[in-house]
């Protein structure tokens, strides 16, 4: 029996059947056409109408792809590291359009008026709990990334999908996902299991050193993203070493390593978010089970995966590490198709193709809605560079 | 029978994943202020600048004294700071330089006195309150000008 490579054009998980492939398709594309237009008139404004349209194909596209063919991650990764590129682009362009500047200074933080990310959750809950306050200088509502929104939204993610956010939502987790992909092989290839605790020590003392100084200590000194975001405006040597640090982190861990590993450094032996998050795999319905009939412990799958989230130890034992991030890598990789999606309760390789689908489309859905928005911000400020000379208004 | 019912509940949870996430996004201002509402929580006065104690109005702006802030995980903390802001009022101006006797402490004494350079902005401490430790800051925003005062608690 020849094997299936992941340059193979269709899977076993294929839908192959035309009106099976409808059937499965036109819900998503009937949710995405609702969602991303919000049920509002289109604009006829092209600046507004063209990134919908742009996005609301590009995304439609690559899902009936995932349907047809039977990968995941093959496709997944090109809309994930699209929407954090074009996220980055939209962000900065609206923090110059706001401020002037991606520069944050001490007025704006005065006046709430830093946009508030998941990465900061985790540090936030223990003076929450304690003093009902919130270590973040944002807004709770209203604005333009509320506190309370992006709790809410976080809380809707880590419900349905668990670290499952870190591959279909993270818009950062996209940069290092894209820089992953740019060698054919890695150039470094062992990593020592060890690291992989890393995280979750870094989010047990950003806890701890944000709950005792009551600021977000991992934005402040350890967040490798705001090299893209905004920074602390450097205007002592205290700003100047955290731009230095983060400026690091970023080149670090978001570009030179996962270019040279193929991993994402990052998610896998750095960030604390990625850590907490990883606990919400207990809570979400879905998870990645190898049918241990099939497996004959090629390796290949703990090869592949991009947060370390495969071993020995978990492949033994039929499933993944609890810092799985249910990207797909490793099921699309498989050349036993023993991996697949699997809904908790049931049985390791029980319906494979509905597991995957029960898990698509909630997964999907979150990345055409969430991604969506940022790729079309993104798509805006090009056309508007393209149509005006410049990015911002 | 109870790996149908572990079954019939992981098939449950799993078909829920597309509601919770439509719920999320459809209901998202609807959630965050349940959220608000829920916790009571607010962000913190370190960076908020604390509740607003009183509010002075003058000519074409006003100024805010606000609650003295300790903050601290448990407790109080020795030293804080309290914050006070001047605010254009509408169609109004804050004037290039001004002096005020500020009560910091709500006895409706003035315990205070401080003296600003809203164009720079610049500020000095004219009369120490009681107290008091330094001048923290003074940062331009929108509307105005913010101050803080670092205080001891006792």
């Amino acid at each position: 029996m020849s094997a299936p490579t992941t340059a193979a054009l269709s899977s076993a998980l294929a839908i192959r059947t035309p009106w099976k492939l409808i059937l499965a398709y036109l819900p998503m594309l009937l949710l995405t056409a609702m969602m991303m237009t919000g049920g509002r008139p289109i604009s006829p404004d092209p600046l507004e109408w063209i990134p919908l349209a742009i996005s609301f194909l590009f995304f439609n596209i690559l899902f009936f792809l995932m349907l047809r063919t039977g990968f995941t991650d093959r496709y997944r990764v090109i809309l994930f590291s699209t929407m954090a590129f074009l996220f980055v682009i939209g962000f900065i362009a609206n923090l110059i359009e706001m401020r002037g500047s991606m520069a944050l200074s001490e007025s704006a933080m005065a006046q709430g008026e830093t946009p508030f990310c998941h990465m900061v959750i985790p540090v936030t809950l223990i003076p929450a709990a304690l003093t009902r306050t919130i270590i973040f200088p944002g807004h709770l509502l209203g604005g333009f990334a509320p506190i309370a929104g992006m709790v809410a939204l976080w809380i809707g993610a880590s419900l349905a999908l668990g670290r499952g956010f870190c591959s279909w939502g993270c818009f950062y987790g996209g940069l290092e996902d894209g820089f992953s992909r740019l060698l054919k092989k890695p150039l470094i290839r062992r990593i020592g299991r060890h690291w992989t605790y890393l995280p979750y020590a870094i989010l047990l003392a950003v806890v701890l050193l944000s709950a005792a100084t009551l600021s977000p200590a991992y934005c402040e000194w350890l967040c490798p993203f705001k090299t893209v975001t905004e920074y602390n405006e450097v205007n002592n040597f205290r700003t100047l070493l955290q731009a230095v640090i983060m400026v690091a982190l970023f080149a670090g861990l978001v570009v030179v390593l996962p270019i040279l590993t193929r991993k994402r450094t990052q998610c896998g032996l750095f960030c604390p978010f990625g850590a907490f998050q990883s606990f919400t795999n207990k809570v979400s319905a879905y998870d990645i089970r190898i049918d241990r009939t099939k497996c004959v412990d090629c390796g290949k799958c703990a090869q592949v995966c991009p947060t370390f989230s495969m071993d020995a130890d978990s492949i033994s034992r039929g499933g993944t590490r609890l810092s799985c991030c249910r990207c797909g890598k490793c099921v699309d990789a498989c050349p036993k198709q023993a991996i697949s999606f699997h809904i908790k309760g049931t049985e390791a390789g029980a319906s494979p193709k509905w597991s995957r689908l029960l898990f698509l489309y909630p997964a999907f859905l979150f990345l055409a809605v969430f991604g969506g928005s940022m790729v079309q911000w993104g798509l805006y400020r090009i056309l508007l560079l393209l149509s005006t000379g410049s990015m911002v208004k | 029978m109870v790996k149908k019912i572990m079954k019939m509940s992981g098939y449950g949870w799993a078909i829920a994943g597309v509601p919770i996430i439509l719920a999320t996004f459809m209901g998202m201002d609807f959630w965050a202020e349940g959220l608000v509402k829920a916790t009571g929580v607010k962000v913190s006065p370190i960076y908020s600048g604390g509740e607003i104690a009183r509010s002075i109005e003058h000519n074409g702006y006003r100024t805010l004294v606000r609650e003295p802030v300790f903050a601290s995980l448990v407790g109080q903390s020795a030293e804080g700071f309290v914050q006070i802001d001047w605010q254009k009022a509408e169609g109004g101006q804050l004037p290039p330089r001004l002096e005020e006797d500020l009560d910091l402490h709500g006895d409706a004494r003035a315990d205070c006195r401080v003296s600003l350079d809203t164009t720079v902005p610049k500020a000095a401490v004219l009369t120490p309150p009681p107290r008091f430790i330094s001048l923290e800051k003074a940062l331009p925003i929108k509307d105005g000008v913010i101050v803080r005062i670092r205080l001891h608690r006792q």
